[in-house]
């Protein structure tokens, strides 16, 4: 029975979202995506219900990796490429907390790109937020590792000579067990999809296509929707072929879960060895100290 | 090595030496020894020296054994065993014969024998042949040479023949009775063969003593136990040389306690997931080497930055880069302290000895939580992988630094604002951790206000880099950071840190005894450093000398650049990857101040 | 770009489409306060001034809604699926412009005006409910009023196109 006065009601409601809004005011640029990647997380941990001191959100460096002082949850802006391993040693000390790590393509694919398979292969029960803007904003308009090939950057003024990484392919290829696609101009629908990665048991990935609209201009947001496509309904979340042949088709950009794969967590597996050790007595000064006893 | 001075007399303490491929069990000999040694109340120190393979390369092991604790590393050898003179080559420069010392050769091996050996007066010595391989085929038991040696080596230094037994079955008992018994009976072979032998002149006699239980362990050893004490609770790390063994230590106890060993892609992701168990309110450790430092400097930074507390074990090597990865060096010192971009406060404190390598650890972990600091632990090689006796209380209350500290938290209310970074009389401001209401706080490796929030604000630069400096006044003001040694009257300070602690101050015992009284100041805390301490004692001396075990003087550089006026000082350093000696520091002064 | 909608209109009561139009109102108001933020973190002030009176209205819409969601139904919990519900009447991000003229402004809040619109129409075809029915064309027909507003501040403009100035402003900042 609520007894709470009716106005007050109304008012803790339509502030849901607000809950998770720190003090700081954005610095990103009018027009950004990042500011709807923003409203989708503060959508999505309001649907959610999880109280902002159950939450981190873990960044790398760069533009979007500001993103974790916007909200009044823990927070940690990192060291560049470094948002995963940060991350890892938070959510296996603590895995009481729901955490989140958010980088750029730069932090992800380029500087950290390193993290990216071993957060994979220990499924990690985190999200994993990358921003992919297809440049570097933050240090004026460089390169990439998924700027498209031939482009014009402050770093190839003679058009890029190299391949742009396929962030999907990757994540699947890695055995990412949850591997999804946004956009950020659909706020409403990355917020289901951000929704489903913070509950999913495990790593889960979302490739956010963020458009930089200082470096690569509003026209950025006109190429993904007219490249975005909704996956297919009927695809099988669980076919790992079908799911590459969407991440690597040369001309749509499919929105929506690629691929889900219920797998053992780490928190699961270290659970187990803990309790096996644990029974073996394993961890006790004293005994270990016996062992030394000439 | 340089070639060692002859000192007059035997040596205090009688030191073996084994030698072998890695296939005849040299190490496993050493070890058998040792814990006799150590069961007959005994002290020993034991090191051990490997070629470049992984296994079955040259080994050998220097076995120190003497009635008092030992300080500084083996010199001159009483008794050496080399079971295959064709992997002798790499030792023939490190190995220095006492006069008068006794070299022995398994008989089927003496045509390969040096023709040229000598002593350190440079004496002709001829090696003396052991039917050893010939006994062991007779007991029908090929590979028990070691067992032989064993029994050989206990037999001339007339160890309690009890000893050896007990600790044979403790060891191999699980590998059936037969074959405990069939080695047993080769000691006692091995025994007969020393009887027909005479000890070498000028031992001193190693009668057992009744004394309390004794530890055999490493310096690594000695860490992880120090680690376990403070309540480590997260580790992640890389394996490295000479570091792995705290490592593998913590996945054998961490997840029995609740914790867990991470073994992370590379040294960048080890020390970013400690920073994650930390923020996460985790005690946190890793150990690493030079190669895995370099990697880590970035975010040690960070830590510095976002004041969150983590322990870094450095067991360093010979550098630079991949160096000498089984031989030892101080050469970390300069990262340790220097490295890091911007003005980066960091707390380095280093062990001297197998033991201390706890207490610094425990401290580490002290230092850390309590003022919210990385602390980097530097131990090296020859701490790392030598063993030592110490008495089964070494640990113990009364014995060791055992302080354990929790971390302080805020008093946070939900609605309250709360501020991570406050500026106040304190440095150290209380730090919340997730999940607490009422805590939640955003920062970065951007330069923060008090809430935690980026800012360009040059004043609160300033202010956040004071708040940094004042936390390592603080330090100071609660302990020395170092320990000084010797006589009062003494006109002579021996400046040392570290594992070179152990040559200074037998060094300085030798000068003392020969008229020219010397004191030894160990330096505990390198960063930061005890200057102000330090530079009233350097004042009080007539000489002074700086010894270190870097190429290019690294801790005297360290000492200058704080202020301290070395320009007279006797610079004792250089590479190598063995360490100081006692000869070679005492050498040195004697040349400098006759 | 947003996705379908996923409310079910017909079943709709009039507690739920006064709770759906408090949120379309608090949604549009908190849209263009990040707006007034993100302009006023740059400068362009005319263009944030705007969009601070746009906070305004939509402000007071929220309330007046809030009001009558109150008399009529008190605390009674609410059944509308509240932190998903986004962009109605609010502007999309990608539509803010670091140095937006005051014209480009009123073309957003325009633009926005004219989908909240459209929304309502459109729910108005599967809405049964007649006080629900009622409400929606009463937010319908506002809508048309706001446009009308917003249209009449366009024409006091001088006409357009305006030159573009872009050109003259400082390169971005490296970090």
């Amino acid at each position: 029975m609520d007894v709470t006065p009716p106005a007050e009601v109304v008012e803790r409601r339509i502030n849901a979202r607000q809950a998770y809004r720190s003090d700081l005011k954005p610095v990103w640029c009018p027009g950004c995506g990042d500011y709807s990647v923003l409203t989708a997380l503060f959508a999505a941990l309001a649907e959610l219900q999880i109280p902002p001191h159950q939450i981190a959100l873990i960044s790398g460096i760069g533009c979007s990796s500001r993103l974790p002082g916007y909200a009044a949850t823990y927070g940690l802006n990192t060291i560049h490429g470094r948002p995963i391993p940060v991350a890892t040693g938070l959510k296996s000390a603590r895995p009481d907390l729901t955490v989140i790590a958010m980088a750029g393509d730069g932090d992800a694919l380029s500087i950290g790109g390193g993290h990216f398979p071993h957060a994979a292969r220990r499924n990690i029960g985190m999200a994993y937020f990358v921003m992919d803007n297809n440049v570097y904003g933050l240090t004026k308009g460089q390169t990439s590792p998924t700027t498209p090939t031939g482009e014009q950057t402050a770093t190839s003024l003679y058009g890029w000579p190299e391949d742009p990484a396929n962030p999907l392919g990757l994540a699947l290829a890695y055995g990412v067990s949850f591997v999804a696609q946004g956009v950020a101009g659909d706020v409403k629908g990355l917020a289901r999809l951000m929704v489903e990665a913070i509950q999913w048991p495990g790593f889960a990935f979302i490739e956010i296509l963020s458009p930089c609209v200082t470096w690569r201009g509003k026209e950025q947001y006109d190429v993904i929707r007219d490249r975005a496509r909704p996956i297919p309904p009927e695809h099988d979340v669980t076919d790992l072929a079908a799911a590459f042949r969407y991440a690597h088709d040369p001309e749509h950009l499919y929105v929506g879960v690629h691929y889900r794969q219920r797998k053992p967590t780490f928190q699961e597996r270290v659970t187990a060895l803990q309790q096996k050790a644990a029974a073996k007595g394993a961890g006790n000064f004293d005994r270990y100290l016996a062992k030394f006893r000439a | 090595m340089k070639q060692a001075v002859t000192i007059g007399q035997g040596a205090s303490c009688p030191c073996v030496f084994l030698m072998g491929s890695g296939g005849d069990g040299v190490v496993t000999a050493g070890d058998l020894l040792a814990r006799a040694v150590a069961n007959a109340g005994l002290h020993c120190q034991m090191v051990k020296s490997f070629g470049p393979q992984i296994r079955g390369g040259e080994s050998g092991v220097w076995l120190q054994i003497s009635p008092q604790p030992i300080q500084g590393p083996a010199e001159q050898v009483q008794i050496a065993v080399v079971l295959s003179w064709r992997s002798f080559g790499p030792f023939a420069r490190q190995l220095s014969l006492a006069p008068g010392a006794l070299v022995f050769q398994d008989e089927q091996d003496a045509a390969l024998a040096p023709p040229d050996l000598r002593d350190a007066g440079g004496q002709p010595v001829t090696p003396r042949s052991l039917p050893l391989q010939k006994l062991a085929d007779e007991l029908e038991a090929p590979r028990s040479r070691n067992i032989l040696l064993v029994g050989f080596i206990a037999g001339l230094l007339q160890l309690p023949a009890a000893l050896i037994p007990e600790v044979l079955q403790r060891k191999f008992g699980k590998r059936g009775a037969e074959v405990a018994a069939t080695l047993i009976k080769a000691f006692h072979r091995g025994r007969e063969l020393a009887d027909a032998q005479a000890r070498p002149a000028g031992l001193p006699a190693l009668a057992p003593v009744e004394a309390e239980a004794r530890l055999l362990l490493s310096g690594n050893d000695a860490a992880s136990l120090g680690a376990l004490h403070a309540g480590v609770e997260f580790f992640a790390g890389y394996p490295i040389t000479p570091a792995s063994e705290i490592m593998t230590a913590m996945a054998e106890h961490l997840p029995g306690r609740g914790g867990m060993m991470i073994q992370a892609e590379d040294e960048i992701s080890a020390i970013c997931m400690l920073l994650g168990a930390s923020f996460g309110g985790k005690k946190a450790l890793t150990s690493t080497s030079g190669p895995g430092l370099s990697l880590m400097v970035e975010a040690l930074g960070f830590a510095t930055q976002i004041e969150l507390p983590c322990v870094i074990i450095d067991v360093q090597r010979g550098g630079p880069s991949t160096g000498m990865p089984t031989k030892t060096e101080q050469s970390d010192l300069q990262l340790a302290v220097y490295g890091a971009h911007g003005d980066a406060p960091r707390v380095v404190i280093a062990p001297e000895n197998v033991r201390t390598c706890f207490d610094a650890t425990v401290k580490a972990f002290y230092l850390a939580e309590k003022y919210q600091t990385p602390v980097i632990v530097l131990s090296d090689q020859q701490l790392g992988h030598r063993e030592e006796t110490l008495p089964a209380t070494a640990f113990d209350e009364g014995h060791a630094f055992r302080t354990v500290i929790a971390r302080r938290l805020p008093d946070v209310k939900p609605g309250e604002p709360y501020k991570r970074f406050a500026l106040g009389d304190d440095p150290v401001s209380p730090m919340a951790i997730p999940g607490m209401e009422g805590g939640t706080y955003r920062t970065s490796g951007i330069i923060h206000d008090e809430a935690g929030n980026p800012t360009v604000s040059t004043d609160l630069h300033r202010r956040m880099s004071e708040k940094l400096q004042r936390k390592m006044t603080l330090i100071l003001a609660e302990m020395p950071g170092y320990r000084l040694e010797g006589p009062a009257h003494a006109d002579t300070l021996l400046l040392t840190w570290g594992s070179t602690a152990g040559a200074a101050c037998d060094a300085a015992a030798r000068r003392t005894a020969e008229g020219r009284p010397t004191a030894v100041l160990i330096v505990e805390l390198l960063y930061p450093l005890p200057t102000e301490a330090l530079r009233e004692h350097v004042a009080r001396y007539r000489h002074v000398a700086v010894a270190e075990l870097t190429f290019s003087g690294q801790f005297l550089r360290w000492l200058r650049a704080n202020g301290l006026a070395l320009e007279q000082a006797l610079a004792i350093h250089r590479g190598g990857g063995d360490p100081l000696t006692t000869s070679e520091i005492l050498q040195r002064m004697r040349e400098a101040w006759t | 770009m947003s996705t379908s909608h996923t409310i079910d209109f017909a079943a709709l009561t009039l507690q739920d489409a006064l709770d759906l139009g408090i949120l379309i109102e608090e949604d549009a108001r908190e849209r263009y306060g990040e707006f007034v933020d993100q302009l006023e973190a740059h400068y362009t002030e005319e263009a944030a001034a705007f969009f601070r009176n746009m906070v305004r209205n939509e402000g007071k819409h929220r309330d007046w809604l809030t009001k009558r969601r109150t008399s009529l139904f008190g605390a009674a919990p609410s059944r509308v699926d509240a932190s998903m519900l986004v962009e109605i009447e609010a502007p999309e991000f990608s539509e803010a412009d670091i140095f937006m003229t005051l014209r480009q402004a009123l073309d957003v809040a325009l633009k926005a005006e004219v989908r909240a619109y459209r929304f309502f129409a459109d729910a108005l075809k599967h809405v049964r409910d007649p006080q629900v029915r009622e409400l929606f064309t009463e937010l319908r027909d506002e809508e048309v009023e706001h446009q009308q507003m917003v249209q009449r501040e366009i024409d006091k403009l001088p006409p357009g196109p305006e030159p573009d100035t872009r050109g003259q402003a400082d390169e971005p900042v490296g970090h």
